[in-house]
C-alpha cells in the first residue's frame, strides 16, 4: 500500500519540488556571481508569473484534456490589444470586451472540434492565424498607447511588498479554477475526458460539453491575461509574439500536467509558471545572456519531455492512451 | 494526447464499392473554392499580369519549399513542426557564414546542418514516442539560442567578393527561388511515391498499431521524415540568404505557422497517412494567390492575415465534412 | 421493493441449486422482465430467430451459447443499445421500447461492457461515480468517500482506499469497480457479459457474493458466460441458446456440465472429414515456460513445420495473449521461443519478423488494415523492403507483387487501386493472409481468430490459403472459439483456460464435446458432473 501512494504523490509533488528548486537557485546562485536578491526581486517574478500566468493556466487546461491550443499567444495579444483600443474612457468596458472575444473564439473552436471530430491543431492554428490578422489589421501596424496611465500603476501598485492588484487577480483565478477542478464534478469529467475519452463516453460522461467548456475557459483566460498586461503597460501589441505560447507550455509542464491528459491541477501549473518566472529572474541578476537563458530553458523542457515519453521503457503504458487496444482472449 | 493522432474516431466500414463517388465527395469543397478564388483573381485588376504572376510564385516559393519539406512529417502522422521557420534561418545563417569555405561547401553545410538538427527531432519523436509538437517548440527555442550564441546576437555578413551564383540569377526571366520550389516539389514527391521510405511512411501515418503489428521500423521512418524537412528548411534557408545578402533570426518571419497553413490548406489530413508534397505545392499557391488579391484590393496586412486564418479553417472544416460524409 | 422471491441470507454462501428454485410463471409472480418473441436480423444475416424468456425479481439467469448463437445480439436489445425487427419487451407487465442506453438505465437496465470504462487517472472513489445522472455538481469528498466505501464493500474490496489511482489496480479489481459502479447506479436488472473472464479465482468469489447480495434485494441478473461451472454454481436458471433460438431454458438443479455442452453443441456433432496429414517430425516452433503476467501462465509445446494448431479458447483463456507474445508485441512476457533454432526475443516485432514469424491481429481494423490505403497498399505492406533495389521501388514492381498475391487470394486484379476500405470482413482478412504469402522464409504464421467477422464462404477461402501456407512448409499457430473451424483446420488442438494449457493433442484423438468440455471448465476445479 505504501509503494502504491507513492507513486501518485511523487507525481503531485513534482512541480512544488521543481519550484522548490528555482527558488533554492535564486537564493544561492546569485552569491556566487555578486548579485543581489530581495524582496523587489520576488516582486517582479510574481509580475512576471502575472504577465502569462493566466495564458498558462488556459492552454494547461487544454493539456489536461489533451488537445493543445496552438492560438493562446494570439488571443492573448487580441485581448490585450482590444482592451486598450477600446477601453480609453472605462477599463472594465475594454477588459469585457476581451474577455467577449477570448470567449467567442472558444466557443467557435471548442464547437468546431466537437461537432466534426476535428483535433484541436488544425482549428486552433487556424484561430491563430486569424486573431494575429485581426489584431494586426485593428492596430495598423503600430503599438496601440493606452493614455490611462494610471490604471496601469494601480495595477502594479506593490500590496504587502511582493503582490500586486494585477498578480493577485491573477492568482485569484488560479485558485478559483483550482477550486472547480477539485471541488466540483466538471473537474472530474475533464480529467476523465484527458485520461481516456473512450472510456468517459461509455461510463456517460458529457463529453462534448466537457471539452467545449475546457476550450472557453482557455479563451477567456488567454484574453483576460492579455488585457491585464496591456493595461499594466499602457500599450497594446501590434503583432503575435509566441513567447506566450513557449513559456505557457513550459510552466504547464513543470507544473506535472503530462501530455497524455487527465493529469496536472491549476495550482501545479501556477507552481510551474512561478518556477519558470524564478528561474528566468535568476539567470537575469547573474548576468546569463538571453540565450543562455532560452537554451536552458529549453533543455529543461526537453528533458521533461523525453523523460514522460510513452514508449521510453517501450512499456505497455503507452498503449493506454492509443491507439485503441485490441481485446486479448 | 489526442494531438498526436487527430482526427475522427474510427467510424464503421461498409462492404461497398464507392471510391468514385468518394474522390467527388472530397474535390466538391476544393472544386468549389477553386471556383471562388478563380473568380476573385479574375476579378482583381492587376492580377493577372505576368509581372503580378510571377511575384506570386516567387513569394510562395519560400514557405511552399519549407512546406512541400514538412509533408512527409504530416504523412507519417506526426502532425507537424512548429519551428521549421527557425531552422531556416539558422541554416540561412550558417550558409553565409561558411561561404569563405567556398559555394558548394557552404550549401552542403548548410543543408547538413538543418537535416541533422530536424532528424534529431525525428528520433526523438519516433523512438520515444515524445509529441511532436513540443519537442519542435523546444528545438525551435534551442536552435535560435545556439545561432544567437554563435553569431554573437548580430546578423551575419556574407564575405566580401562572395557571389551567390544561380541563386540570384533568374533563368528564363523566372526567378531562382521558383525553379528550386518546383524542383523541391518534385524531389519530395519522387521520395513519397517512389521509395521504399515513402511507401512506409503513408502506412505509419495511416495506423501506427498496424504499422508496429507489421514489423515496420517506425524509428528510421520517422527519423528520416523529419530530416526531409531539416533539408527543405535548409534549402529555403540558403535562398534567404543569397536573397537578402544578410542573414539573421529574423528572417524567419511567420514561415512555421505559413508553411503549415500550406500544408492544410493543400488538403493533406492531419491525421495522416494521405496527402502529398504536390497537394502542399498548391496549398502555398492557393494562400500566396489569395494574399496578393488581398493585397492588389488594398487590404492590409491584417486583413491578408486574416483571409489567410479563414481560408485555413475553412479547408480544415469542409475537408473533413467532405471526409466523415463519404465513409 | 423485493416480493415474498426473497433470499435466506444464509444461503449466500451455498451453491444455487441446493437453494428454493426461483421459477416464473409458475408461481403467478409478475416477472420483472419479459422477453417475447424477439426476433433480430443484420442484413442476410439472422441473429435472433424468436426468443422467449422471462426473468423474475430476484433471479439470477445464466444464459450460454456458442459463438453465433446470438447472446450478445440479445443483450444489446436489452440494454437498449439495438431494437428487434420484432417481439416485444415488457418491464413489469409494461410494454417498452429501448431505442437507447440511457431509456434502458431509466428503466434501471445496466450492462457491464466487456470493454472497460474505467479511467486510469481517477480515483476508484471517482471511477465509482463517473457518469452517474443526476450527481451533484459539488463534490462532497466526505460523501464521496463513505459511498465508496460502501460500494467497494459490496465487492469485497474494502481493502482498497477508495483515495488510490485506478491505474494502479489489476485488472480483475477493475473489473469489480465496474460493477460496484453498476450496483451504485441503482439498477434493477444488471446485464454481466462475461464478467469473470480477467478475474482471478478470488475476485471471481467477490463476484459472485456481490450478485448473490444484488438478488437478495430483489433485483434479477442476467449472467451470460461460457464457464459453465461459475454458471452453475451462481444461477437458479439457465437459457441455452443456438443458432439465434433459445433452445431450452431449465432451473440448473436439473443441469449438468454434460447437458450443457450437448445442449450448446446441438445434435450436429457430425464427423468432419478427417484428411490425412502427414505428420512433421522437425521441431520447427519450440515454447517453454511462456508467461504473460495476467494472462498466460508457463506454457509449453512443440510443433513441427507444416503443422497447422488450433488454439481453442474463450475470453480469458490467454489463446490470444499467447500468439501476441510470440509475435512480439508482448514487452513484459517471459520464458522462451524459439523457431527453426533460433531463439526469438520478445523484444519487438521486427525481431520476430527476421526470425520469419508473421501476425495477423484479431483487430484488423485496428491493428492490421491500413484503412486509408489501396488493397495494393496493404498486400504489400511488409514486403516493401524485398520488392525496392537500393531503396528505389517502382509502381510495376509494387503491382506485379501485388496481382500475384490478389489472384492467389482471390481477389480481382482490378480492385487493386480501391480503398481496402470498400472491402468486406472476409476479403479484407484475406488481404492480410495475403500479405503472408510467397514468402519462402516464413517459418511461423500466427493467426489471431482468422475468421472473425467473415461469412462462411469467405471462411472457407480462409482456411484454403492457410492450409496453402501450411503446405509450404510454415508453421500455422491459430485461435479460435469455432469449435467447426478447429476441428476441420487443425491437425493438433490445443485447449486453453484461464492462461493454461488444458490439453494438447492430434485431431483425430479430440472430439468437438470434449474440446468444449475442456474450453469452459477449470480443470484445477475437478470433476463434477
Amino acid at each position: 500500500m505504501v509503494g502504491r501512494l507513492s507513486a501518485t504523490t511523487s507525481r503531485g509533488l513534482q512541480p512544488w519540488l521543481i519550484l522548490l528548486a528555482m527558488v533554492v537557485g535564486l537564493i544561492v546562485l546569485p552569491r556566487l556571481f555578486s548579485g543581489t536578491v530581495d524582496s523587489f526581486t520576488v516582486y517582479t517574478i510574481i509580475q512576471a508569473f502575472a504577465d502569462f500566468g493566466l495564458v498558462a493556466l488556459g492552454l494547461g487546461l487544454t493539456m489536461v484534456i489533451a488537445e493543445y491550443d496552438l492560438s493562446s499567444a494570439a488571443v492573448y495579444a487580441l485581448g490585450g490589444l482590444l482592451a486598450v483600443k477600446f477601453g480609453e474612457s472605462s477599463p472594465l468596458l475594454g477588459a469585457a470586451l476581451a474577455l467577449g472575444v477570448g470567449i467567442t473564439l472558444g466557443v467557435v473552436q471548442g464547437g468546431l472540434m466537437t461537432s466534426l471530430r476535428i483535433s484541436s491543431v488544425p482549428v486552433t492554428l487556424g484561430g491563430y492565424v486569424i486573431c494575429a490578422g485581426i489584431t494586426s489589421a485593428v492596430a495598423h501596424g503600430k503599438p496601440v498607447p493606452y493614455d490611462n496611465i494610471n490604471l496601469g500603476i494601480d495595477l502594479n501598485r506593490q500590496i504587502a511588498t511582493v503582490f500586486s492588484p494585477r498578480s493577485l487577480t491573477v492568482l485569484g483565478l488560479f485558485v478559483t479554477a483550482a477550486a472547480v477542478m477539485r471541488f466540483t464534478r466538471v473537474g472530474r469529467s475533464v480529467r476523465a475526458v484527458g485520461g481516456d475519452i473512450r472510456a468517459s463516453r461509455t461510463a456517460g460522461v458529457r463529453v462534448r460539453a466537457t471539452v467545449l467548456g475546457v476550450m472557453v475557459t482557455s479563451g477567456a483566460c488567454c484574453s483576460l491575461g492579455g488585457a491585464l498586461t496591456s493595461f499594466s503597460v499602457a500599450s497594446g501589441p501590434s503583432d503575435v509574439s509566441v513567447t506566450p505560447l513557449i513559456f505557457a507550455t513550459i510552466a504547464a509542464i513543470l507544473g506535472g500536467v503530462t501530455l497524455t491528459g487527465g493529469r496536472g491541477t491549476p495550482l501545479g501549473i501556477a507552481a510551474g509558471a512561478l518556477s519558470l518566472a524564478t528561474l528566468n529572474q535568476t539567470l537575469a541578476i547573474v548576468g546569463a545572456a538571453d540565450y543562455l537563458s532560452s537554451i536552458i530553458t529549453a533543455m529543461l523542457l526537453l528533458l521533461v519531455t523525453v523523460v514522460t515519453a510513452p514508449d521510453l521503457a517501450r512499456s505497455p503504458l503507452g498503449r493506454l492512451r492509443r491507439p485503441h487496444t485490441p481485446a486479448a482472449r | 494526447m489526442s494531438v498526436t493522432a487527430a482526427g475522427p474516431d474510427s467510424t464503421t466500414a461498409f462492404a461497398s464499392q464507392r471510391g468514385d463517388r468518394t474522390r467527388l465527395m472530397l474535390f466538391a469543397p476544393v472544386a468549389v473554392f477553386g471556383v471562388f478564388l478563380a473568380v476573385a483573381a479574375a476579378s482583381t485588376s492587376g492580377f493577372l499580369t505576368t509581372g503580378n504572376l510571377k511575384s506570386v510564385l516567387l513569394s510562395s516559393a519560400f514557405v511552399g519549399i519549407i512546406a512541400v519539406g514538412m509533408t512527409p512529417i504530416t504523412i507519417g502522422g506526426n502532425l507537424f513542426s512548429l519551428s521549421l521557420g527557425v531552422t531556416a534561418a539558422v541554416c540561412a545563417m550558417a550558409f553565409t557564414y561558411f561561404l569563405r569555405l567556398g559555394f558548394g561547401e557552404a550549401i552542403v553545410l548548410a543543408l547538413a546542418i538543418g537535416g541533422l538538427a530536424c532528424g534529431l527531432q525525428g528520433w526523438l519523436v519516433g523512438a520515444l514516442g515524445a509529441n511532436p509538437i513540443i519537442v519542435t517548440i523546444a528545438a525551435g527555442l534551442l536552435q535560435a539560442a545556439v545561432a544567437t550564441w554563435i553569431s554573437g546576437g548580430t546578423s551575419v555578413l556574407a564575405p566580401k567578393g562572395a557571389s551567390f551564383h544561380l541563386l540570384t540569377s533568374s533563368p528564363l526571366g523566372f526567378a531562382f527561388p521558383i525553379y528550386a520550389f518546383i524542383g523541391a516539389t518534385v524531389a519530395v514527391e519522387i521520395v513519397l511515391r517512389r521509395t521504399r521510405f515513402g511507401s512506409e511512411l503513408y502506412l505509419v501515418g495511416d495506423s501506427k498499431a498496424a504499422a508496429r503489428a507489421a514489423a515496420l521500423n517506425i524509428t528510421r521512418i520517422t527519423t528520416g521524415a523529419f530530416t526531409i524537412s531539416g533539408i527543405c528548411a535548409a534549402g529555403a534557408g540558403v535562398l534567404l540568404a543569397s536573397t537578402y545578402n544578410t542573414a539573421t533570426l529574423n528572417l524567419q518571419g511567420t514561415y512555421s505557422y505559413d508553411a503549415i497553413a500550406a500544408v492544410l490548406v493543400g488538403g493533406n489530413a492531419v491525421a495522416g497517412g494521405r496527402g502529398s508534397a504536390i497537394q502542399s505545392f498548391l496549398g502555398a499557391l492557393v494562400i500566396a494567390a489569395a494574399t496578393s488579391i488581398a493585397l492588389l484590393r488594398g487590404y492590409s496586412t491584417g486583413v491578408q492575415i486574416l483571409i489567410r486564418g479563414l481560408i485555413l479553417l475553412g479547408v480544415v472544416v469542409l475537408l473533413q465534412i467532405a471526409t466523415a460524409r463519404s465513409r | 421493493m423485493p416480493n415474498g422471491r426473497r433470499r435466506d441470507p444464509a444461503s449466500l454462501t451455498t451453491p444455487a441449486d441446493a437453494a428454493s428454485p426461483v421459477a416464473s410463471q409458475d408461481d403467478g409472480v409478475e416477472p420483472f422482465l419479459a422477453v417475447t418473441d424477439v426476433v433480430k436480423a443484420y442484413g442476410a444475416v439472422e441473429a435472433l430467430k424468436g426468443v422467449s424468456v422471462d426473468i423474475a425479481p430476484g433471479e439470477v439467469l445464466g444464459i450460454c451459447g456458442h459463438n453465433g448463437a446470438g447472446k450478445s445480439t440479445l443483450m444489446k436489445i436489452l440494454s437498449g443499445l439495438e431494437s428487434p425487427d420484432h417481439g416485444s419487451l415488457r418491464i413489469r407487465g409494461q410494454l417498452v421500447q429501448l431505442r437507447q442506453p440511457q431509456d434502458a438505465q431509466r428503466h434501471g437496465i445496466v450492462l457491464l461492457d466487456q470493454e472497460f470504462s474505467i479511467v486510469p487517472v481517477l480515483t476508484v472513489a471517482e471511477n465509482l461515480v463517473l457518469g452517474n445522472v443526476g450527481e451533484r455538481v459539488l463534490v462532497r469528498s466526505g460523501a464521496l468517500q463513505r459511498r465508496a466505501r460502501e460500494l467497494l464493500a459490496r465487492v469485497g474490496l474494502s481493502h482498497i482506499p477508495p483515495e488510490t489511482p485506478a491505474e494502479q489496480l489489476q485488472l480483475g479489481e477493475r473489473q469489480l469497480v465496474e460493477i460496484a459502479r453498476l450496483l451504485g447506479r441503482d439498477a434493477t436488472l444488471l446485464i454481466l457479459d462475461e464478467p469473470t473472464a480477467a478475474l482471478s479465482r478470488g475476485e471471481i468469489a467477490r463476484v459472485f457474493d456481490a450478485v448473490r447480495g444484488v438478488a437478495a434485494d430483489g433485483r434479477s441478473v442476467i449472467f451470460v458466460s461460457h464457464r459453465l461451472d461459475e454458471v452453475l454454481t451462481l444461477c437458479d436458471r439457465v437459457m441455452v441458446m443456438r443458432d439465434g433460438r433459445a433452445v431450452a431454458t431449465e432451473p440448473t438443479r436439473s443441469l449438468d456440465k454434460g447437458r450443457l455442452v450437448d445442449l450448446m453443441l446441438g445434435a450436429a456433432g457430425q464427423e468432419l472429414p478427417a484428411a490425412p496429414r502427414r505428420a512433421a517430425e522437425d521441431q520447427a516452433v519450440t515454447v517453454s515456460e511462456l508467461s504473460v503476467p495476467g494472462r498466460v501462465d508457463q506454457v509449453q509445446f512443440a510443433f513441427g513445420s507444416g503443422t497447422i494448431v488450433g488454439v481453442a479458447g474463450q475470453v480469458g483463456s490467454g489463446a490470444s495473449a499467447i500468439l501476441r507474445a510470440m509475435a512480439g508485441l508482448t514487452p513484459d512476457a517471459t520464458g522462451r521461443v524459439t523457431v527453426r533454432g533460433r531463439q526469438v526475443r520478445f523484444a519487438a516485432p521486427r525481431r520476430a519478423k527476421a526470425a520469419g514469424i508473421q501476425y495477423i491481429s484479431n483487430d484488423r481494423k485496428a491493428e492490421g488494415l491500413f484503412l486509408s490505403q489501396t488493397i495494393e497498399g496493404n498486400l504489400n505492406a511488409t514486403r516493401f523492403s524485398r520488392l525496392s533495389s537500393n531503396g528505389w521501388l517502382s509502381p510495376r514492381a509494387r503491382l506485379r507483387s501485388a496481382a500475384a498475391l490478389a489472384s492467389l487470394v482471390g481477389i480481382p486484379a482490378e480492385r487493386l487501386r480501391s480503398p481496402v476500405r470498400t472491402l468486406s470482413g472476409g476479403n479484407q482478412q484475406k488481404v492480410l493472409l495475403g500479405r503472408c504469402l510467397r514468402n519462402e522464409s516464413l517459418a511461423l504464421l500466427l493467426l489471431d481468430d482468422p475468421t472473425r467477422g467473415v461469412d462462411v464462404g469467405g471462411r472457407a477461402e480462409i482456411h484454403r490459403l492457410i492450409r496453402l501456407a501450411a503446405a509450404g512448409g510454415t508453421t500455422v499457430l491459430f485461435s479460435s472459439t469455432e469449435l467447426d473451424e478447429i476441428m476441420e483446420l487443425s491437425d493438433v488442438v490445443v485447449t486453453m483456460f484461464a492462461g493454461r494449457i488444458v490439453s494438447i493433442s492430434a485431431r483425430q484423438d479430440t472430439s468437438p464435446e470434449r474440446v468444449l468440455r475442456e474450453m469452459t471448465q477449470d480443470p484445477a476445479a475437478g470433476s463434477n458432473a
